[in-house]
């Protein structure tokens, strides 16, 4: 497994070199993962939310927004540290999404009990909390420009718009000792894309609280939750508890994988036949980011 | 039925030609390791489609897949029906699952595909 710590991108930047992670992880037939923040706070949608939604979202006013090719619920990044593992189709864990999924959140709880911190993976159910509307007018509209009209549209698929107001089996959850949140709280979800060759897993570990969004929206991070239960100290990008967490979890990831670990020096540069320029300027346009 | 089917090795099968079309839909095995399907969206009628061009999405609860056009051609029938009833897809994935019609430019282009005990060697082999 080869990891790289990326320096901070903006969105467009982030998901095409995402997209060109999954085409090298096909071509090579590796493991291959990429660590990166946000360089502006900027919401990703799922692949399939509608962005008229996020717009109208009164919490959400004003940021910048890029549709990621994964699936899954928005996030609002800015304070959180973005996981994407690539892994080709026939290894091991590129069979089921489940597996994948489960080895990147285990390997997270796995390390989180070795700092002391307690944490666990849920059991799934949706969180709904009052003001955040659900997904809403999806159209299934073909994105293909020449194409003829869409076929017909059907009910819309409901559930909150933020990933962390939403409950998927295995995604990482901690107790909320001050019960403002219900008893838990989400801290690391995912969501896949699974391309010919390689499947492609977006991870968010919400490392602190969003104070882009108002209190009201905000979502607890590590950082909080630590705090409410009286431990104390930083968990943010670049704290020293904050990358010994990564590369913990990266440690615990590549053996669950049956992998070496290789963190070379430097960013990601892909290939030029990894398609990172045609990514990246399809995920700069509205007609991708607005398609829904 | 399943005898004169073809698969993709990206897990779609295609039916032989009738009257110059054939059926496109996504195998059982395909519609089980995605589990809980939410959402998928159809190419529109009238488009012209390569081989192992993607022709739409399926979403389920924690991935996206594409679905692949396993041959070349014009999709001239779209299974419209589907994306309300997304159940079918895993009731009946080679029949009322069907999810385009398509005219092959090049029919020969089917016989190049998996016969039904290659694909059963395929996914015998994959992980799980």
């Amino acid at each position: 497994m080869i990891a790289w710590w990326d320096p901070p991108a903006d969105g467009a930047t982030n998901m095409a070199l995402d997209e060109a992670l999954a085409a090298e992880a096909a071509r090579l037939d590796r493991v291959l993962v990429r660590i990166s923040t946000w360089s502006e706070p900027t919401l990703s949608l799922g692949a399939f939310q509608a962005i008229a939604e996020a717009r109208a979202h009164p919490a959400l006013a004003g940021l910048r927004i890029v549709r990621r090719p994964s699936g899954g619920g928005a996030i609002l990044h800015g304070s959180d540290v973005t996981l994407s593992v690539a892994v080709p189709r026939l290894h091991p864990y590129g069979g089921t999404p489940q597996r994948l999924y489960d080895a990147v959140h285990e390997a997270l709880v796995a390390e989180l009990s070795a700092c002391g911190v307690e944490a666990g993976l849920s059991a799934g159910g949706t969180l709904e909390r009052a003001g955040r509307g659900g997904r809403s007018g999806s159209d299934r509209v073909d994105p293909d420009p020449g194409s003829e009209a869409p076929p017909a549209a059907g009910p819309p698929v409901e559930g909150p718009l933020l990933c962390f107001d939403r409950r998927a089996v295995g995604d990482v959850v901690m107790p909320v000792p001050d019960g403002r949140f219900g008893s838990d709280a989400k801290i690391l979800g995912s969501a896949q894309r699974r391309l010919r060759g390689a499947v492609l897993q977006h991870g968010s570990l919400l490392l602190a609280a969003n104070r882009r969004v108002p209190e009201e929206s905000r979502h607890p991070g590590l950082e909080e939750l630590q705090r409410s239960d009286g431990s104390g100290g930083s968990w943010a990008w670049g704290s020293p508890a904050g990358t010994g967490l990564l590369r913990g979890w990266l440690t615990r990831l590549a053996a669950t994988l049956g992998e070496g670990l290789d963190t070379p020096a430097g960013r990601f540069v892909p290939s030029p036949e990894a398609g990172y320029e045609e990514g990246l300027t399809r995920f700069q346009q509205d007609s991708w980011n607005g398609r829904r | 039925m399943l005898k004169d089917v073809r698969f993709a090795k990206s897990h779609e099968w295609i039916s032989p030609v009738a009257g110059g079309v054939a059926t496109v839909g996504i195998s059982a095995y395909a519609v089980e390791a995605l589990t809980d399907l939410v959402f998928m969206q159809l190419p529109a009628v009238g488009r012209k489609v390569k081989a192992g061009e993607s022709i739409g999405e399926i979403e389920s609860v924690k991935a996206v897949s594409d679905l692949y056009a396993p041959v070349s051609g014009e999709i001239v029938e779209v299974n419209t029906s589907l994306p309300d009833q997304l159940e079918t897809l895993g009731k009946d994935p080679f029949g009322a699952g069907w999810i385009v019609k398509i005219r092959p430019d090049h029919p020969a282009e089917i016989d190049a595909l998996l016969d039904l005990a290659a694909y059963e060697a395929l996914i015998g082999s994959q992980p799980h």
